[in-house]
């Protein structure tokens, strides 16, 4: 009796436990998957549409703190669209936080209705046709087996916990490579400011007169709206110094510079805010005369 | 669960990294310019006529350029074309050439001993026109109209007034035999030439000055043993001299009312500045002291006096208030301060400044009193600055040859003019003429 009972309940545990873990697992698979690939996805998006593509950092920066909820849901909505959009929504998903829970423990409750979920999930979320390479997705295949042993849950789940592990690892070196190439972003960006200063800098003649006067006090900024190309769209004085010639003279320097030297790569030009230059002029030279 | 702060830390990483990125603007700070000279191509004017004419407007217009230092015009050989009107021009063939600027002009004949001109400046960067001038000019104007039009396109192009049109007067000293000697006092167009001789003396003439309107001249001349200051005319040519009958008398300055004329005196005690009133006809002393008061020079205002006092033990500058009949020192810096002079808009002064055994040109901001030390001088060169206050004139010596010099406020020398007669002295740049 008990034995059968046993079995019985064992069984029932033992597939919802299956169904827990795999759902869990799933879960965390495709989320960290499909978050860690959508993050590649900005980093190697390119040609953007100019305007468009402006908007990729402040996507990414927004959506991590607002909603720690798992919200996987909004995912299938999107997919209808025929559009294979480069776009950035898939960033939002920096949410995985809510699954670890589960994880540690092999908890016996059944817990039927995710299964559906999951599915739902994973359905839309494989016909993706991103020509992306994906590793992650033949864990899932794995998991499939409905009637699975306990030793084989076990297994499979120590299977399951490594696999996460090496996907943290996975991430954890995305994440080192990431940083490496902020580094290099930042490098460049560095570079291209230097550059530019350079170029009005060689380009700004002040006003003789102003070698006769206090000019502590002189500064004046101007707003350079660029396009891609490194070609001026538009030069707006936004601080005027008070001297009508100084800030001629400002402006003339923007206008003097035929090319910007901006970064030739779209994602250093977006992302160093090339696009608007604030350029302050302040005659430190010619203080010290 | 050791992987979860890890993740988390992980995810917290790559936002902050984002967030360093994206930002919107990119901030650019320029602490330096180069203040290289303006490019500007002026292309030889075409003129329809057979006979020369007896002044190559455009080459006047260069030359008035070159003297501010702030110009590096093209050589025409260099031009890829000589467009004389607008369908030739092509911004890009002149962006080629670096040029800023385009000055073209073309001229026909117009009835007798007249000139039809159109002249036309253009901004290369802004690919566009500044200004175009069609007028009939007479044959024997073309020198003033080449100042004038130098003026116009100066200040379109610097945003400063220009002073083509306005005029130098200066002394020259011949020896003519032993101990003898031809004082002339000229006065020349501002680049020196067309220079004539207004007034003549066998005595020194020192301290010349100019009246706000650009009509009067005044100065002093040793007559005998004495030193008296005389005011000419330059319409009539007729001379008066303010001076009573004793004492040295130098240094006149027209107040810019026209009005007063501040002086120096120094008859039986130290030299002391003086007040006429050309109204009264009377003379009122201004300081009392022991020591030397002397170079008096007006505000633009006409309320107030800068002059050089030794009353603190060496010659600074101070300024004296006509209302308040207050004087208040201005100079603190540097072992010596003299020959105060305003600027036109009177935001300047611009004087001679003693420092580590050293003359400079100096100014003074009278906003914030900061002094800014502009070119090395020798006291002995007396120099004037131009009414924009962008350039000066002095009187020196190169070689044994007295020259007038035209340097920039960075202290390039941009032309030099010898005289006719002997060397050159205190040279006194006009103000403003109309």
């Amino acid at each position: 009796m008990s034995s059968p009972d046993l079995s019985v309940s064992g069984r029932h545990f033992a597939l919802p436990v299956v169904g827990a873990v795999v759902v869990h697992l799933v879960v965390v698979v495709l989320l960290v998957g499909s978050w860690s690939q959508s993050f590649r996805k900005t980093v190697e998006f390119e040609i953007p549409d100019h305007i468009s593509a402006e908007i990729v950092p402040m996507t990414a920066v927004e959506p991590p703190t607002p909603e720690p909820v798992v919200k996987p849901e909004p995912k299938p909505e999107p997919k209808p669209e025929p559009k294979p959009e480069p776009k950035p929504e898939p960033k939002p998903e920096p949410k995985p936080e809510p699954k670890p829970e589960p994880k540690p423990e092999p908890k016996p409750e059944p817990k039927p209705e995710p299964v559906e979920d999951v599915i739902d999930l994973t359905e839309p979320d494989t016909p993706e046709p991103e020509p992306e390479p994906q590793p992650e997705p033949e864990p899932v295949k794995q998991d499939e087996p409905e009637s699975v042993s306990e030793d084989d849950l076990f297994e499979s789940l120590l299977e399951g916990l490594a696999e996460e592990d090496e996907q943290i690892n996975q991430q954890i070196a995305d994440i080192e490579q990431a940083q490496q190439r902020q580094a290099e972003v930042e490098q460049q960006v560095n570079n291209y400011q230097s550059a530019i200063t350079e170029q009005i800098a060689q380009r700004w003649s002040r006003p003789v007169e102003l070698r006769l006067m206090d000019v502590s006090q002189l500064e004046a900024s101007v707003l350079v709206e660029l396009l891609p190309t490194g070609e001026l769209l538009k030069a707006t004085l936004t601080q005027s110094s008070g001297n009508d010639n100084y800030d001629q003279s400002v402006l003339r320097a923007i206008e003097r510079v035929r090319r910007f030297a901006v970064p030739e790569d779209a994602e250093i030009f977006e992302a160093g805010g090339f696009r608007r230059l604030n350029v302050t002029f302040r005659p430190e030279d010619l203080m010290t005369l | 669960m050791t992987f979860l702060p890890v993740k988390r830390f992980g995810l917290l990483i790559m936002a902050l990294i984002w967030a360093s990125v994206a930002q919107a603007d990119l901030d650019i700070v320029v602490t330096k310019g180069y203040d290289t000279q303006t490019k500007v191509a002026v292309v030889p004017f075409l003129w329809e006529g057979n006979q020369a004419l007896p002044e190559r407007v455009e080459n006047l217009i260069t030359n008035n350029l070159v003297r501010t230092g702030r110009f590096d015009p093209l050589a025409p050989a260099k031009m890829l074309s000589q467009p004389y009107s607008e369908e030739g021009v092509f911004f890009r063939d002149w962006r080629l050439l670096n040029q800023e600027f385009l000055i073209i002009g073309h001229l026909k004949p117009f009835g007798d001993a007249k000139v039809e001109a159109e002249i036309a400046l253009y901004d290369v960067v802004k690919n566009k026109r500044v200004v175009r001038v069609k007028q009939v000019v007479g044959v024997h104007q073309l020198r003033d109209f080449a100042h004038s039009l130098s003026d116009l396109f100066y200040e379109r192009m610097t945003g400063v007034r220009g002073i083509f049109s306005t005029r130098i007067a200066f002394v020259t000293r011949r020896i003519v035999s032993q101990e003898q000697y031809d004082y002339r006092l000229q006065i020349a167009d501002a680049d020196g030439q067309r220079a004539r001789t207004i007034y003549r003396s066998a005595e020194p003439i020192i301290s010349v000055a100019w009246s706000q309107d650009g009509e009067k001249i005044a100065f002093a001349n040793k007559v005998g043993d004495r030193w008296k200051i005389f005011i000419q005319d330059l319409r009539s040519g007729q001379v008066n001299s303010i001076s009573d009958a004793r004492g040295y008398t130098s240094a006149p300055s027209f107040s810019p009312d026209g009005r007063y004329l501040a002086y120096v005196s120094s008859y039986r005690n130290s030299p002391e500045i003086y007040l006429y009133d050309f109204q009264t006809g009377k003379s009122e002393r201004l300081t009392r002291n022991s020591y030397i008061d002397t170079e008096p020079s007006f505000s633009p205002d006409s309320k107030s006096i800068v002059f050089t006092s030794e009353k603190g033990g060496s010659p600074q500058i101070y300024r004296y208030n006509l209302a308040s009949k207050r004087s208040e020192r201005l100079t603190f810096e540097g072992s010596q301060n003299l020959r105060a002079r305003y600027s036109s808009d009177g935001k300047y002064l611009v004087f001679v400044h003693q420092t580590g055994g050293r003359f400079h040109i100096a100014s003074m901001d009278m906003a914030t009193r900061d002094i800014r030390v502009l070119t090395e001088t020798n006291l002995d060169e007396s120099p004037s600055i131009a009414p924009n206050g962008t350039m000066l004139v002095y009187a020196t010596q190169r070689g044994n040859q007295g020259v007038l010099a035209w340097v920039s406020l960075d202290g390039q020398v941009t032309s030099q003019m010898k005289s006719d007669f002997g060397d050159v002295l205190e040279p006194a740049w006009s103000p403003y003429l109309n």
